[in-house]
């Protein structure tokens, strides 16, 4: 900004000075009638420097848009070309699941995440299963406490409690996840199985907690801004047509400003399911296809994360790792684009 | 009758008003931007608080400074026209006009009350669906919906195009006299005075500088003239003896003819609003006084 703007008064300078000059010149020189003359054409080389200026910033900002693209692009063809070779060197269907043997020795068909060992077993199904049980809990617990804390910042706190709640909100986003990560792993899952009574000490539960911890700060930031900006005319009008301030937030701002609430809650998701290191240390990391939130799960981040630093690169484990990635990456990308539609169709329909 | 005394500071502006609203008439408050109308509604409806003073509705107290008592604005039986609509956005035509309705038995009136307006048809449009001024109109009898005592309107028509605001206002009036609800209406326009209200009051920084009705405020005097036209001097030709007024009435031009003599003692400029009055032959030129 500042240096843009120091660019443009200096620029005013160079061009008036020559123009002022001449100016002065024509005076002397060639009278009235030449004078305007001169000064027309000093406006003109104004005028023009003034669109090579806009152009040239214009173009900066659209080669910073591009920026973005490009890397997003770069990314997906990085991660896609070495997740495809996972196909050349495991045979599709193992992806879901292997036939193996169980203990009465019968052929059984199960869906096991074990690369280590000598025939490497790499269904990726219990490290979805596994993501999803720790963000979906995760979006429910922060999408009740988050919206909530929004709808309170925004409609009901004072300017002086807003003044103190809200950055205390964002420093909780500013925590180090490998903190959180800490606090679940050695206070808050002895707590969730003294009072749960779970079989695993961590478990997706106890994940989700940490997780939520998160993306909390998250949505309330992004609910309160988003209540914020419903205009203050529709609490007025809604106030003045007799309802209370309870049916004013339920009926009018919430609904109003309802596509940024949901931003919120589908942004948080996609963090839910990139979190990595709150999982790796809190939620057991047993790759089990189950539906229990209190067994120990898997995630797809913390797999990556766990592995991958210690396989031979170009290998099969190394590949399908990749390949987990790659899945990873669609999934949050569909799920951004999807919430990005849902947005601007309610935007539409909503417009004042 | 809603009788009305208010005082209030802002840094540097002081609103110091009393005055009543005559009860079942439409009563205009009128003066420049700035000069605290609005603020005058918004303490009214319970929006804003006053320093001092108070606001009564008949017997019911509605705000006295010397009792503590404030009524918030859902106790008071009030409905309030903003400028810009503030229709609800997420809500369609009939489900708007039921949200100031609490009385399941009245939901049943919601679709002749939109026929009232004439936008039948237009039930399950939502606001976005709708024009400037058919927005207004939904806002109009929604808040009508819940047939308060007081009608604020607060520059109901100024964020619209001329064709359309010249057709609300015959709604509007029509509309006012049919509920027979007390209106306060607030506007910087001549034209809307003259042709809405019964009473105005002029309001100017903040103080009352009179009022009356629209006659004697605005032109000081009575008019028994057949047909009466309000509009802004756009064009002034002189000679010695007689001199052209081209006067804009909404979107149409009136000229007439007055002697020079007249346009020097009513110091007629160009810009200034008058009333155009014709008898059966004369045509009168009026200077509206908006000046104090």
């Amino acid at each position: 900004m500042n240096m843009n703007y120091n660019l443009q008064s200096s620029n005013l300078k160079a061009s008036n000075i020559p123009g002022n000059a001449s100016a002065k010149e024509g005076v002397k020189r060639f009278g009235d009638k030449r004078i305007s003359d001169i000064l027309v054409e000093s406006r003109k080389t104004n005028v023009r420097r003034q669109r090579i200026q806009e152009f040239i910033i214009e173009e900066l900002l659209f080669v910073g848009g591009l920026a973005a693209i490009v890397f997003i692009a770069l990314i997906f063809i990085f991660l896609f070309k070495e997740g495809i070779k996972a196909f050349f060197l495991i045979k599709p269907l193992e992806f879901i699941g292997t036939h193996i043997l169980d203990f009465d020795d019968n052929r059984v068909f199960a869906c096991m995440w074990q690369p280590v060992g000598e025939s490497g077993k790499y269904s990726i199904i219990p490290l979805i299963i596994g993501s999803f049980l720790v963000a979906l809990p995760a979006t429910l617990i922060s999408t009740i406490l988050g919206v909530g804390c929004g709808i309170y910042l925004a409609e009901i706190a004072t300017a002086k409690i807003r003044e103190g709640v809200k950055p205390a909100i964002e420093l909780l986003a500013g925590i180090p996840t490998v903190v959180i990560g800490f606090l679940c792993l050695t206070i808050l899952a002895t707590y969730v199985q003294n009072s749960f009574h779970t079989t695993f000490r961590l478990n997706a539960f106890v994940g989700a907690i940490g997780v939520s911890m998160v993306i909390i700060p998250v949505i309330a930031s992004i609910t309160d801004d988003a209540l914020r900006a419903v205009p203050g005319e529709l609490r007025e009008a809604s106030y003045g047509l007799g309802a209370t301030k309870w049916e004013t937030i339920w009926k009018v701002v919430v609904p109003a400003g309802i596509s940024g609430v949901t931003a919120s809650i589908i942004l948080g998701m996609g963090r839910a399911l990139g979190e990595t290191m709150i999982v790796v240390m809190a939620t057991g990391n047993a790759a089990l296809v189950t539906g229990n939130v209190f067994s120990s799960v898997r995630t797809m981040t913390a797999t990556i994360a766990a592995e991958l630093g210690a396989v031979p690169q170009g290998g099969s484990q190394y590949c399908a790792l990749f390949l987990v990635g790659s899945i990873l990456f669609f999934i949050t990308f569909v799920l951004n684009l999807v919430a990005e539609m849902i947005i601007s169709r309610m935007r539409k329909k909503l417009r004042l | 009758m809603l009788s009305i005394d208010i005082k209030k500071t802002w840094n540097e502006f002081r609103l110091d008003v009393a005055f009543e609203i005559p009860r079942g008439k439409i009563t205009a408050l009128f003066g420049p931007s700035g000069a605290g109308k609005s603020s005058i509604l918004r303490i009214i409806s319970g929006l804003e608080m006053a320093d001092g003073g108070m606001v009564s509705n008949g017997k019911e107290v509605w705000f006295d400074n010397t009792k503590e008592i404030h009524l918030p604005p859902q106790k008071r039986s009030i409905g309030f026209v903003f400028q810009y609509f503030a229709l609800f956005p997420h809500l369609t035509v009939e489900r708007n006009v039921a949200y100031g309705i609490k009385e399941n038995n009245r939901l049943k009136e919601i679709k002749e009350l939109i026929a009232l307006v004439g936008l039948s048809g237009y039930e399950r449009y939502y606001p976005a669906q709708l024009s400037g001024g058919q927005k207004q109109r939904v806002a109009l009898i929604r808040a009508l919906a819940r047939r308060p005592d007081i009608l604020l309107l607060d520059e109901p028509l100024s964020a619209l195009d001329w064709e359309t605001r010249r057709q609300l206002q015959d709604d509007l009036k029509r509309i006012i006299k049919q509920f027979d609800v007390t209106t306060l209406y607030v506007t910087h326009d001549v034209t809307e005075v003259y042709k809405l209200a019964d009473y105005v009051v002029v309001i100017e920084s903040g103080r009352i500088v009179k009022q009356g009705t629209p006659e004697d405020v605005l032109l000081g005097k009575k008019l028994s003239t057949r047909i009466q036209i309000v509009g802004k001097v756009v064009g002034i030709e002189t000679d010695s003896i007689m001199a052209a007024v081209t006067v804009m009435h909404e979107d149409q031009y009136f000229k007439t003819l007055i002697d020079t003599e007249e346009i020097s003692r009513l110091n007629l400029r160009i810009g200034d609003d008058v009333v155009i009055g014709a008898k059966s032959s004369d045509v009168i030129l009026f200077k509206v006084l908006t000046q104090s």
